[in-house]
């Protein structure tokens, strides 16, 4: 027997507990929603109550059971949900978003499986004996991420235990309408070991759970443990539409309910005793105080530097200093990861940026089958447990598969959690076109990379040294983006020549580039960044031989968040603003600094928006050339802007 | 040897394309420390110092009397001592067009514009002609070929339609100051539009001053600290003269600053009155003097000078009745004449700026200023204070019966005072 008196009493505190949120729920109590485990308490108490604290759990929207059954923070869990900055998460997150040393959960329905997959693989990693345990719903099961992940974890050997909690239905939709073949055959297809137990026989459930969280912890593999259960109210609060005797039925297999009617005396003493601790919490949580908009939100003001230095030309390829740098990092810093596709050596990775780097660091390059949603989750859960890890994107159209990685879950970590942790993942990615590869290989995304919260975005250009930059970033507590360019790693740094002008960089994290006459007043500000500042460069020359402007060109690295001193200084002087971007121009980039740039000035100025056509990109040669900003573009436009 | 810093003309306000260099505080090649000021500039408004932003040693490319252009460069701090004969290279390079290379913060292998390029090929202009630009464009060769004009493209394109000025020979022409340049400048920027109109009209003096110079302590039998007073709470009636025109339309103030033109020797300059609208007529009368010796010291600021949204000049001191020219942004001016001590009277011009306003709304203002000027001397106590008989010179508030004096025609045709005892007495 080994269901005892603890379990039980365990038991109906989550219970209690869960039903003391649906009664403050209708008392208006609680901001927000709550989702109830109601029925499928000791799938919670199975897996997550026999868990070592070094282990760890990823959890989904129905998550208190296993919140209390691994942390026993029963205050923590009631006054994150009564928005306390005294939660779990401070209030931030509540019902669907905790954290507790090793225990996270989070709301989106898949997203988790990958990280949790990162997680474990740092543990691996790190040579630690340690287990973790993803929960998914039979729900979830609809999300393509999971199936990434499946692979990869059985691929890499991690030692991941995802509990399948099967209640039969997907929010309030039966299974019969959504689910086709069988559940456990999904992860045998993948050479997964793949088990099954229900709550209904609690014995054999915390038996078959200890079984399996042991096979992961010794034969360091994953393991897919499939809980058919049943939950005894609705997915959230209104949303039930399922017969009453087909709930009455599960009631009546219920464990709890089943002592309740066997031994009703111990029971009521139970619950008595439950019902007085909740009730004692609730007093204490009642006098706690929510986060003040200054403990949630502090921004650092950063200063702006202004010592000016000429940049020097550096003999040497993009890619080359680029694949340097993570040569010397790899040795200098054993917590950097490399991962992505196609990038073991020979082959290098498309671009070739790691070249010989899986030969030198086995372990901490990663190749992956095809899976960016994966890639960039378990880069999440890396940077969770501590590590660096750079994941290339080899395009940078494919960036569209990695938005909910980056946006709900590298950018929420650290605030949803109330600062507990940092996520700081480095997604690298090659944007641009003029190579021919067409429509979906040539775009510049940058516009959906910027303005995400918590997020810093950078690009490369062909004037700076990688390195300065890839410096900064592995120092960054929080996710960035590094946007390189195609054409651009095969250019010899700093190497572009321009009469006349100066070319300057500050001593900034992410330097500013500046490039102005060495006499004479500039009459025009161009701002660009990326590979359109090595074409800018170029053309710089002939802008003033066409249109008569000496330009003063600034150009950005860090493309979100911006430093617009340098840009305002240029504006002050030239009254003329343009900005170049290889994207589309409405939307976009341009059109943020053009607005900043006239909000912190507050004076009339003229502005102009340099990009791309709002078409695909043509494979044609020609085609490209015109639906790309080109210099005869650039200088067309000036033209125009002096003509108005 | 090589340039750690080159040091640029600062920017001091937007209206100024060139500044004078009215100091050089070292010797060339001299040592200097970050922080020391290197060398003053005269702006349209007040001196600008420059400061070393790196230790190293000094040169000039100017000298003292130049104007330079805005953002050009007029110094280097070098890391080493140059030798004195790298520096007569510098110097040298800026007059002659040799190709010295590796100098490049002096002469430059030229960028030419397309533009340039046609007109230079048109009026056969040589290349050499321009190595000390780093860029020459169509207005840099306009320039060239026409030195007067420096300005605006659109002036020296209009110069060069109407034919080039070609002086008589029986007259000596002496250069412009760079004050005069700039007050110039600023007075064209308004007056050229041939739209502005002056009004006039006459204030009758007669007790005003009496009551006003209790108050005053600097400024006795001047009407200026009350005229400003009272304008500075006018114009916020009449914001139309307390506006400026724009190519995008009338900008108005949102408050009144109202600025004091004056000229003691040292050149035109009009002071501001920060906040004017709030201050008392004694606290005017303090800024004003206060001001007035910071221009004596030379010790007036940008901040002092800028931003005046009206002006008042005052030349009571000499004239008769004057049309006074408004400044760069405003839409008016005002100005006290001469009071005339016989008929008691002064006249009070306004000009304005007929694209902002008209001649109606200028004349309310100036009879409402008339109106409240005047109402100072209806004040009884004051105006009666001074009035004293003509035979024992006793003061009217001293005529302990309460009778009053009483008017006379003396022997010699005159209105005169006399009070009741020396009436009766005498």
């Amino acid at each position: 027997m080994r269901i005892n008196h603890r379990v039980i009493k365990e038991a109906l505190l989550i219970r209690r507990v869960e039903e003391t949120f649906l009664e403050l729920f209708s008392q208006g109590k609680l901001n927000g929603t709550v989702h109830t485990c109601i029925g499928q308490e000791f799938s919670a108490l199975a897996f997550a109550g026999q868990l070592r604290k070094s282990d760890f759990i990823f959890s989904n929207h129905r998550c208190h059971g296993h919140y209390l059954s691994f942390t026993g923070d029963t205050y923590g869990l009631m006054a994150e949900l009564m928005g306390k900055k005294t939660g779990a998460s401070g209030g931030v997150g509540s019902s669907q978003h905790l954290c507790h040393d090793n225990f996270y959960t989070n709301g989106i329905q898949g997203g988790i499986a990958p990280v949790s997959a990162g997680f474990a693989l740092a543990n691996k990693l790190r040579k630690d004996k340690s287990v973790g345990i993803v929960f998914i719903g039979d729900g979830t099961l609809g999300e393509g991420v999971l199936y990434e992940t499946m692979n990869i974890i059985s691929k890499w050997e991690l030692p991941l235990l995802i509990v399948c909690e099967n209640n039969y239905y997907a929010q309030s939709t039966p299974q019969s309408v959504n689910l086709a073949g069988n559940i456990l055959a999904r992860a045998e297809a993948f050479g997964i070991m793949a088990k099954s137990s229900d709550t209904w026989n609690v014995d054999e459930l915390m038996e078959s759970a200890e079984e399996s969280i042991n096979y992961v912890r010794n034969e360091c593999k994953p393991l897919f443990h499939l809980v058919n259960t049943y939950r005894l109210k609705a997915h959230s609060k209104g949303d039930d539409d399922r017969g009453k005797e087909e709930i009455d039925s599960y009631l009546e297999r219920d464990f709890l309910h089943r002592f309740a009617k066997e031994d009703p005396a111990t029971y009521n003493k139970y619950l008595e005793k439950t019902n007085d601790t909740i009730t004692l919490l609730l007093q204490q949580i009642e006098n706690d105080k929510e986060l003040t908009l200054e403990e949630y939100f502090h921004p650092q003001p950063e200063t702006t530097d202004t010592s000016w230095k000429e940049v020097l030309p550096i003999n040497k390829r993009q890619v080359e200093l680029i694949n340097e740098f993570f040569k010397q990092k790899m040795v200098a810093d054993d917590k950097t990861v490399f991962i992505g596709e196609d990038i073991l050596s020979p082959y290098g990775g498309a671009f070739k940026v790691a070249k010989n780097l899986s030969e030198l660091f086995p372990e901490r390059v990663l190749s992956t089958p095809i899976s960016e949603a994966a890639i960039t989750g378990i880069s999440n859960g890396l940077a969770l447990a501590g590590f660096k890890p750079y994941a290339e994107i080899m395009f940078g159209d494919f960036m569209t598969l990695v938005m909910d990685q980056l946006i709900n879950h590298a950018s929420k970590f650290h605030h949803m959690y109330n600062g507990k942790v940092n996520c700081p993942l480095v997604i690298r990615t090659p944007m641009g076109g003029g190579r021919g590869y067409g429509p979906t290989h040539s775009q510049t995304l940058d516009k959906f990379l910027v303005g995400i919260d918590n997020v810093t975005t950078v690009a490369l250009n062909s004037l700076i040294d990688p390195s300065i930059i890839y410096e900064s970033v592995h120092a960054e507590k929080n996710p960035v983006v590094i946007i390189e360019n195609k054409l651009d790693y095969g250019r010899k740094i700093g190497n572009a020549m321009v009469r006349n002008y100066s070319i300057l960089r500050n001593e900034a994290k992410y330097p500013i580039i500046k490039i102005t006459p060495q006499l004479s007043k500039p009459t025009i500000t161009i701002v660009t960044y990326g590979g359109m500042a090595d074409m800018v460069v170029r053309a710089i020359n002939s802008i003033f031989i066409e249109t008569e402007e000496a330009a003063e060109v600034i150009i950005l690295t860090r493309i979100h968040p911006i430093d617009y001193a340098e840009i305002i200084r240029s504006v002050e002087v030239t009254g003329t603003l343009v900005v170049i971007e290889e994207g589309s121009k409405t939307n976009g980039i341009g059109s943020e600094i053009i607005a900043s740039v006239l909000e912190q000035t507050g004076r009339p100025m003229i502005v102009k928006r340099i990009g791309a056509l709002p078409v695909p990109i043509p494979a044609a040669r020609s085609l490209e050339n015109v639906v790309l900003p080109s210099p005869e573009l650039i200088i067309k436009e000036i033209l125009n802007l002096r003509a108005e | 040897m090589k340039v750690i810093h080159g040091i640029l003309v600062p920017q001091e306000s937007v209206n100024d394309e060139y500044l004078t260099v009215v100091g050089l505080n070292f010797a060339n090649g001299a040592a200097v420390k970050k922080g020391d000021i290197v060398m003053e500039l005269e702006t349209s408004k007040a001196i600008a110092t420059v400061e070393a932003n790196a230790d190293g040693f000094i040169t000039y490319n100017c000298a003292d009397g130049d104007e330079v252009e805005v953002n050009s460069m007029i110094a280097q701090i070098w890391d080493e001592q140059p030798a004195i004969t790298d520096i007569k290279v510098i110097q040298s390079t800026q007059r002659k067009a040799d190709n010295q290379s590796g100098n490049t913060t002096q002469t430059f292998n030229t960028e030419f514009s397309a533009k340039a390029l046609k007109l230079m090929e048109q009026n056969n202009l040589s290349k050499e002609l321009f190595t000390r630009y780093d860029f020459v464009n169509e207005q840099v060769v306009l320039n060239h070929l026409n030195p007067q004009k420096q300005t605006a493209k659109a002036e020296s394109l209009k110069v060069k339609k109407e034919g080039t000025n070609k002086l008589p020979d029986n007259v000596t022409v002496s250069k412009l100051s760079a004050s005069k340049k700039r007050e110039i400048e600023y007075l064209s920027s308004v007056q050229s539009s041939g739209l502005v109109s002056t009004i006039y009209i006459d204030v009758n003096t007669g007790g005003i001053l009496n009551t006003i110079n209790e108050q005053l302590t600097y400024f006795k039998d001047s009407l200026l600290p009350l005229v400003v007073y009272e304008c500075s709470r006018l114009l916020l009636k009449y914001p139309a003269l307390n506006s400026f025109y724009t190519e995008q339309g009338v900008a108005t103030y949102k408050d009144v600053q109202v600025g004091v033109a004056v000229d003691i020797d040292d050149g035109l300059k009009v002071v501001k009155l920060p906040g004017t609208s709030t201050l008392g007529i004694q606290e005017i009368e303090h800024r004003i003097f206060d001001l007035s010796n910071k221009y004596l010291d030379r010790k007036l600021t940008s901040a002092d000078l800028t931003d005046i949204t009206f002006t008042i000049t005052d030349l009571s001191a000499d004239v008769f009745m004057f049309t006074p020219l408004i400044n760069k942004a405003n839409s008016a001016i005002l100005g006290i004449s001469k009071i005339d001590a016989i008929l008691n009277r002064t006249i009070v011009s306004l000009s304005f700026d007929h694209r902002v306003t008209e001649g109606k709304i200028a004349g309310n203002f100036l009879s409402e200023l008339k109106a409240r000027l005047e109402s100072y001397s209806l004040s009884k106590k004051t105006a009666t204070q001074n009035l004293t008989c003509y035979k024992c010179l006793k003061n009217i508030s001293e005529d302990m019966n309460d009778v009053g004096f009483i008017k006379v025609v003396t022997g010699r045709g005159e209105e005169k005072l006399i009070c009741d005892l020396c009436l009766f007495n005498f």
